[in-house]
């Protein structure tokens, strides 16, 4: 059974007319990195919040490990399974240090101190932050405000984590420390991980890549076979790495490259 | 000359290390600056230095002639002459309707309400919204990317002769900075609007600006064209810049003994240069 399960979603907010999620189908395995790229609009953060159990479909069923997110019994199991982070990391951060921030939501938890203890250390050795434990979290950088809220649910020993445009506010440098943070949480620990973006570069390491627009899911595959459909990703209001664009470009006006070139070092090996 | 900077230091405190270290620079009118650095390296500082937000430690810094580091000048109409889009400047929105919110910097100019409501629907019209449709609404039930055009708007609506924005783009999707970056072009290409656009995407500046002002540890390092800068790889690099793809590609090509020109930017001319060279190339 997959960890996750979206069957005919559909999902109406109460003020609105319009459907912001249909016909939804998806299933992600265990341990697999998925990226959702869609523009604003697109439906993508509305997705994300049926995984743990901020909205509830209109229609359709999601399944968490097995549970159903409709019925109430589950909620609390199956946030513990799946943690969020969000954009802003001003406004997910309340504690006056690292390691009580991190500590929150295994304290609300009942889990034993030395547990907790345990888990904080473990938690910002994994984000690379175990050296600012007393530090205040509104003197951080971005990024580190973000890998400490990343630590916090982690400390809760969920098996997936889903990250909605975590990278939006960040700078190049906070981007990739982000990155490769949740990068070594899959490969590493073994995290499922639901990466949503608008930012294409993300998607290259991921094991799949799913397109929403308009509230469905357009394409879905790996990087490589959705970054060779430029004209298609364009027409999404997505953005295509110069890169990817350029080497399209090229075998338009035909040289002989393979499809969905994703870095600068491949097209630079092809053209030698 | 419209801004000149000349040997302007910042310290915030005392003890504490410059924020900015002896910049001198100017810009003509008209010109479409790209002002680019690491986080910390003294962007924000600077820009907020020219419209006198900060008042330099040590040097003067010029606007039309004037020097407003003296004491006694009158900041209300530097202010006026240079407008600042601050970072997600949709947090400074407070009235109840967008027409309220966007008058509100030419009411305190005391204009007339005629003049003010003129401005309000030209500065609408630049952001593209309709102002029968949005005017009456309230900022606060937009969308992201709408919110901040109204706080551009704002800004614009003040009429000043330099705009300047602290990563207008960041947290847009494609679609909404597109918009936003061809607004800036607009304003440049029909106003005559100086434009001075600070950015950690170096593919934005790379496309928009005429000139780029590199900073670093307060330090102003480069001053000089796109074409230019983006060929000192190794320098941007140390100072933790990122480089736009293209020129890393045709750096990287250098790198290996080949003939290609590396001060291209734009994909076009990238394409036609990498088709050159592949044709030239003899088979290996």
């Amino acid at each position: 059974m997959s960890f996750i399960q979206l069957k005919d979603i559909e999902y109406c907010y109460p003020t609105s007319s319009m459907a912001a999620l249909k016909s939804i189908n998806l299933k992600i395995e265990k341990g697999e990195f998925v990226v959702i790229i869609g523009s604003n609009g697109s439906g993508k953060s509305t997705l994300a919040k049926l995984l743990n159990v901020l909205l509830v479909p209109t229609e359709g069923t999601v399944l968490i490990n097995g549970l159903d997110t409709t019925d109430t019994e589950n909620i609390w199991k199956i946030r513990q399974q799946v943690g969020m982070v969000f954009q802003n990391p001003d406004n997910q951060l309340i504690a006056t240090t690292v390691e009580e921030e991190v500590a929150f939501g295994p304290e609300n938890l009942g889990v034993p101190s030395e547990e907790i203890r345990r888990r904080v250390d473990d938690a910002l050795r994994l984000v690379r932050m175990n050296s600012y434990q007393k530090h205040a979290p509104h003197n951080l950088s971005g990024g580190q405000k973000q890998r400490i809220a990343i630590a916090g649910v982690i400390a809760m020993l969920p098996k997936c984590i889903v990250l909605d445009e975590p990278t939006a506010m960040l700078d190049p440098q906070g981007r990739r420390e982000v990155i490769e943070t949740i990068t070594r949480l899959n490969r590493v620990e073994n995290k499922t991980i639901v990466h949503i973006t608008h930012y294409m570069e993300e998607a290259i390491g991921a094991d799949r890549v799913i397109v929403i627009d308009d509230g469905e899911i357009k394409m879905s595959g790996k990087p490589r076979e959705i970054f060779q459909e430029v004209e298609k990703l364009k027409s999404y209001q997505l953005d295509v790495p110069p890169i990817t664009e350029l080497a399209y470009e090229l075998s338009k006006a035909g040289l002989d490259l393979p499809k969905g070139i994703l870095t600068v070092e491949e097209l630079v090996e092809k053209l030698c | 000359m419209l801004i000149r900077v000349e040997k302007v230091s910042h310290f915030y405190e005392e003890e504490s290390p410059a924020a900015l270290n002896e910049i001198s620079f100017s810009i003509s009118k008209g010109e479409f600056i790209g002002l680019v650095g690491h986080t910390g390296s003294g962007k924000s500082t600077l820009v907020q230095t020219l419209n006198g937000l900060i008042r330099a430690s040590r040097g003067s810094i010029y606007i039309d002639g004037e020097n407003i580091t003296e004491k006694g000048v009158n900041l209300k109409t530097v202010r006026q002459k240079i407008g600042l889009v601050f970072q997600y400047p949709e947090h400074q929105l407070f009235e109840e309707s967008i027409e309220k919110d966007i008058a509100f910097g030419p009411r305190n100019l005391g204009l007339s309400e005629d003049e003010i409501k003129t401005r309000v629907r030209w500065a609408m019209e630049l952001v593209q919204m309709n102002y029968d449709e949005f005017s009456e609404r309230s900022p606060f039930q937009l969308s992201g990317g709408q919110k901040r055009k109204v706080a551009i708007a704002g800004v614009l609506a003040m009429k000043p002769r330099v705009l300047i924005l602290d990563e207008p783009s960041a947290g847009l999707d494609p679609m909404g900075r597109n918009q936003l970056l061809r607004l800036l072009t607009h304003l440049n290409n029909e106003y005559q609007m100086t434009i001075i656009l600070v950015s950690h995407r170096m593919e934005e500046v790379a496309e928009l600006a005429d000139r780029l002002l590199v900073m670093n540890a307060g330090k102003l390092l480069l001053d000089d064209t796109p074409r230019k800068v983006f060929q000192k790889i190794q320098l941007l690099e140390e100072i933790g810049l990122d480089i736009p793809q293209v020129s890393r590609l045709l750096w990287e090509l250098k790198q290996r003994g080949h003939n290609v020109h590396t001060d291209l930017l734009t994909l076009n001319e990238v394409k036609e240069e990498i088709i050159r060279f592949v044709g030239s190339k003899r088979p290996c």
